[in-house]
């Protein structure tokens, strides 16, 4: 009981960032933690309780064979009210020391060096439950719970930005310290440095650099909602909470829950605030307060005072109040809101597709960097696909793939950078986890990549049998589903090809996994590596399955919902070319993708010749609009095109690698929310931009070309008016 | 790759928290100022930018630098403003227990030691990875 309370009273992040300079192992539990604490606070000698690695106030880096993995964990999950359809979470972005492994220097495979470092990460529960909250264990990387609801039901989140800045190298917004962008000196034996990031003179232009990374808002990628107001609203910038004299965030989820339910309240029924003054007053005025106490405190360049005129926050707030427009700018606490839609069966509308989506922050300037922290989970919005498969199959897995890193790679040392795109990928927080199943037994695998920037294009499976069901959470057409196929190439285009597959940074799959009537260890690898090992060995709890359970056949399949029906080349009006490439430094190392001299530049990412210009709008579509796109890769890595809002359908590739002429697709096409472009290539998608109006972005899903700039701006609005002109 | 934080502690004088501070080649740090004053750590007090190109002002944090190999070495540094305040970052390699180079020594004989020879799960590699099954294939032609 004891305990239980204890768990109920820890649910901030301020007893964790204070001890997490203890040196805590993947082996200490968030109860184990507890009890140091209790005892460190009682005053009791705490020497004998603490684990071996507690003592010492530095440990010793080695670099040896990477540790067997230990027992995938299942991400908590938050679900949906079945009584009230509404998914309700709090979500708190905190930070503690973690301790992960990572590649050695000389990237040998199968050694592992575990580092540490102070990382941002989503803490969550359901506030109907507060006493149970994810993650259960400290000081180890851990994907945010997963959020799971259903078609037609309500989402409401509070977003608390509880990370302690003090915790990380100055990074804080606009120009904060007098630096627009993250600053590294690389400094070796005698003390002499180098600029590293962002060069001195800089190679980045602000804002298409590295900045910020404390401050956040949350991405639902997948989520066809509006990209306004409380919504799928990435343009906001959700600034950490300040801190009281008691060292607490002064924005909680106690203070902000009454104005909060105001606003969930309005967007049960449909309302969005729009404009500021759309905002409860009083939510109005302790904003108001909190920006201005930020700008008249902030650092610039090195003095604390009043930031010049162009670089506070409430005076951009204010110019966009001025514009009609929902300001930017906020302080500690966010309420993000948003029905999840159902199909009103006209052909001009979409409804949400049931499947395998995510969210995560994504604060242009730090995607890459809060990802690499773990700030990631998965939304599963459940539908028919789940009324159909769930009798096929004994249960659901949620995969969260990251790839874990405390600093970026361009903002290593010069040699550290030579690690480059070698971070290890984890799975549910654990590198190379053992997962059990049962002979025969049947799963369905919901896998979601949610790296930064690797690819992770799944081998053909021994031993398992494996049906993908779904791409980019929208489950196949029937006749694209065939248990036939088991283990075969997935068909094209979902198919898992290096570089870039059909788990590019950004992708998801479903799979229907069988596992062998025969116990033993079976490998699920990725362009050879070790992904996570499947143990079937029967579990005593459960009746053992008899026979191989089968597949669902195509006429068992989901059908497809009316509203992911073939788009029509016929409905085009409008055709775009976008085209995305890295332009790299004429001195470039290949070994190290930056140049060889001081400052070592990396490759500039732009589409269409030029990088992200928060100016600008590129690109302005009708709502209800069917156009067809192409992407076109001129160079680099094989860029992942990733648009908000709407699914597209991929109609025609072109891999200069694989054939010499562009491949047009069979019917029914795929739907994507994310494509890789083929190096030197391209492809051509069908979308329609429906339903909702307003502005957000389309970008490459390699977070780091994302943030330095390979982004664009595009706005979504109403071809029809109230005007009359007779 | 891992980053430090060195913190400043208020006193007369300041100090740095931990000093010396021991890390490996690549990894990062940074200082936060927990003092009412600015501090501003360097190289030496003819080389202010040395290594952040501002003073840290009170209750904030700095940019980072992160430590180039080869280790090891040791980095003595000061307080531009306040000299008497020094601090070291001593840089050591990362042992290896991979010590024929990283597959040699114990790496031979496999990621999980000893028993990789036998196969990374026991002695059902030397039948094949899954044990005898996998000969006649479990599925049939799925696993060819």
């Amino acid at each position: 009981m004891l305990e239980e309370t204890i768990v109920k009273d820890q649910t901030g992040e301020e007893d964790r960032n204070e001890l997490s300079n203890v040196k805590q192992g993947a082996e200490v539990t968030r109860r184990n933690f507890l009890q140091y604490a209790i005892a460190a606070t009682s005053g009791l000698a705490i020497t004998s309780m603490l684990p071996p690695f507690a003592l010492k106030t530095w440990a010793q880096q080695v670099a040896a064979p990477c540790p067997p993995g230990k027992p995938l964990q299942t991400i908590m999950e938050i679900t949906s009210s079945s009584s009230t359809k509404t998914l309700q979470a709090v979500l708190k972005i905190l930070d503690e020391k973690r301790t992960y492994l990572a590649p050695p220097n000389d990237g040998a495979a199968g050694v592992c060096v575990p580092n540490t470092g102070q990382m941002r990460y989503i803490a969550g529960y359901d506030p109907a439950t507060p006493g149970k909250m994810w993650p259960t264990t400290t000081g180890v990387p851990s994907p945010a719970p997963t959020l799971r609801a259903r078609v037609g039901d309500r989402v409401q989140i509070t977003l608390l930005n509880h990370v302690n800045v003090k915790n990380f190298p100055g990074t804080l917004d606009v120009a904060e310290n007098g630096q627009a962008c993250d600053q590294n000196k690389s400094v070796g034996p005698g003390g002499t440095s180098v600029n590293t990031y962002p060069g001195d003179p800089s190679f980045e232009k602000p804002p298409n650099c590295f900045h910020g990374s404390s401050s956040t808002n949350l991405h639902f990628h997948g989520s066809h909602v509006s990209p306004s107001g409380i919504s799928d609203n990435v343009l906001l910038n959700i600034r950490p909470a300040p801190r009281g004299t008691d060292g607490k965030p002064t924005v909680n989820e106690q203070n902000v829950k009454p104005i909060f339910d105001q606003i969930f309240k309005a967007c049960a029924s449909g309302k969005q605030p729009l404009l500021w003054t759309d905002w409860p007053p009083a939510w109005q005025e302790w904003q108001k307060k909190l920006l201005i106490a930020y700008d008249k405190t902030a650092p610039w360049k090195g003095q604390p005072g009043t930031l010049p005129h162009d670089q506070q926050l409430w005076v951009q707030n204010v110019n966009e109040m001025a514009h009609n427009q929902l300001p930017q700018y906020y302080i500690g606490a966010f309420p993000n809101c948003f029905n999840i839609p159902v199909w009103n069966g006209q052909k001009t509308s979409m409804g949400q597709a049931p499947g395998t989506h995510w969210y995560h922050g994504h604060k242009h300037g730090s995607t890459a960097l809060n990802l690499a922290n773990g700030m990631a989970g998965a939304l599963i919005i459940e539908g028919d696909y789940d009324d159909k498969l769930n009798p096929f199959i004994t249960k659901q897995r949620v995969l969260v793939l990251q790839q874990i890193g405390a600093v970026l790679p361009l903002l290593r040392s010069a040699t550290g950078q030579k690690a480059f795109n070698t971070d290890l990928v984890y799975v549910n927080g654990q590198y190379t986890p053992v997962m059990q199943m049962n002979p025969n037994e049947m799963q369905l695998w919901r896998i979601v990549n949610a790296c930064h920037q690797a690819a992770v294009p799944l081998d053909q499976p021994t031993g398992l049998k494996w049906v993908q069901t779904a791409q980019d959470g929208v489950q196949f057409d029937p006749s694209n589903y065939n248990p036939a196929l088991t283990n075969a190439a997935f068909k094209v285009p979902a198919q898992s090809t290096p570089p870039f597959g059909s788990l590019a940074p950004g992708n998801r799959i479903d799979l229907l996994v069988l596992a062998p009537s025969t116990p033993g260890p079976y490998k699920v690898t990725f362009g050879g590596k070790l992904l996570f090992t499947v143990n079937v060995a029967q579990d005593t709890a459960v009746t053992p399955i008899a026979s191989p359970m089968p597949f669902p056949t195509q006429a068992q399949f989901p059908a497809m919902p009316g509203f992911l029906a073939d788009i029509s080349f016929g409905d085009v009006k409008i055709r775009r070319e976008l085209r995305f490439k890295s332009t790299a430094d004429p001195t470039v190392a290949p070994a190290m993708g930056r140049g060889t001299n001081a400052p070592f530049p990396p490759p500039v990412h732009t589409i269409d010749g030029k990088q992200f210009d928060e100016g600008t709008i590129d690109h302005t579509m009708h709502l209800g609009a069917t156009e067809e796109w192409t992407m076109y890769n001129d160079g680099g890595a094989a860029h992942p095109f990733h648009i908000h809002i709407n699914p597209f359908q991929v109609v025609e590739i072109f891999d200069p690698a694989k054939s010499p002429n562009p491949v047009k697709l069979p019917r029914p096409w795929v739907w994507w929310d994310n494509f890789a472009i083929p190096k030197g290539g391209y492809f051509k998608m069908l979308t329609r931009f429906v339903d909702f109006t307003g502005m957000y972005v389309l970008h490459c899903h390699i977070l780091g070309h994302e943030d330095r700039g390979m982004m664009q701006l595009v706005q979504v609005i109403s071809n029809t008016t109230t005007m009359e002109h007779r | 790759m891992s980053i430090f934080k060195i913190q400043i502690k208020a006193g007369t004088p300041a100090v740095f928290d931990p000093n010396p501070l021991t890390a490996y080649p690549n990894d990062s740090v940074y200082w936060s100022n927990d003092d009412t004053v600015a501090h501003w750590p360097a190289p030496s007090a003819a080389n202010p930018t040395g290594w952040l190109d501002y003073q840290i002002a009170p209750d904030s944090e700095s940019s980072q630098i992160s430590l180039d190999p080869p280790a090891p070495y040791t980095l003595n540094y000061i307080c531009v403003l306040h000299p008497s305040e020094t601090g070291q970052i001593k840089v050591v390699p990362v042992k290896s227990k991979t010590k024929k180079g990283p597959y040699g020594g114990k790496t031979k004989k496999g990621a999980f030691g000893r028993k990789t020879k036998k196969g990374a799960f026991g002695g059902k590699t030397k039948k094949g990875a899954y044990g005898g099954n996998t000969k006649k294939g479990p599925y049939g032609s799925y696993t060819k």
